[in-house]
């Protein structure tokens, strides 16, 4: 990341704001397509999604106090 | 006398850590969730002092049984914020940033206004694009708190009037 040094105007900063943020919104995707694969691969994932739900099937759906 | 069932506030969930502090959660409908806290110092600037307290939240749905968008479901907005809560329990320092657009932006609204809590405080800004009409949204969440608030404030302030952002 770079700081940005010389003195753009509102219009420029504004342009470079989404261009990051449209660039950040790519990778987001990109890296949760990757976790959605890696859920269904991986098999300490898999295990502990496994046990979770026979938890929530002997015991219910739980209170979480918030 | 029918016995009074407890009001059901949210599913159960579990912390499987990692780099990312990733929890899991399944609900009714048989739909599991991740939600993961990725380490991101640099997300407020390079100069930003607490760096190593920012995470970017992440909500994916990562398995449903017909690949469709999830159904509206009451207890999945506060079992993320539980997980939040949780989060921030084991650090309270945590700045968590969090960036969507306009294709996420229902998804977030369910969970986010828990955040309007009296021990968070909470920034939001909207970036428009309208060159391609996304609507960018943009936040930050620390507890209320948080000794950084003013320099968080001060650092999210700059990132969206598009001074620190990433070339």
């Amino acid at each position: 990341m770079e700081t940005i040094q010389q003195e753009l105007t509102a219009e420029e900063r504004h342009e470079r704001l989404v261009a990051f943020l449209k660039r950040h919104m790519d990778e987001k995707r990109r890296e949760e397509a990757e976790t959605a694969k890696a859920f269904k691969t991986d098999p300490a994932v898999q295990a502990a999604f496994a046990k979770l739900k026979q938890e929530n099937e002997e015991r219910g759906t739980p209170v979480v106090r918030l | 006398m029918k016995k009074e069932e407890p009001p059901l506030l949210g599913y159960n969930y579990i912390f499987l850590g990692g780099v990312d502090s990733v929890y899991g959660f399944i609900t009714n409908n048989d739909i599991s969730y991740e939600v993961k806290f990725k380490p991101s110092p640099y997300a407020l600037g390079d100069d930003f002092a607490f760096g190593e307290h920012i995470y970017e939240l992440v909500l994916k749905v990562v398995d449903s049984p017909t690949d469709k968008n999830p159904p509206f479901d009451a207890l999945t907005a506060p079992t993320v914020a539980a997980i939040i809560n949780d989060f921030y329990d084991r650090s309270s320092l945590t700045i968590t940033i969090y960036i969507c657009d306009t294709s996420d932006r229902r998804e977030k609204a369910r969970w986010y206004d828990h955040f309007h809590a009296n021990n968070y405080f909470r920034v939001d800004q909207a970036v428009l694009d309208e060159k391609d009409g996304v609507l960018y949204h943009c936040a930050f969440i620390i507890k209320a708190n948080n000794p950084n608030k003013m320099a968080v404030i001060t650092a999210f302030n700059q990132l969206m009037d598009g001074y620190n952002v990433a070339k």
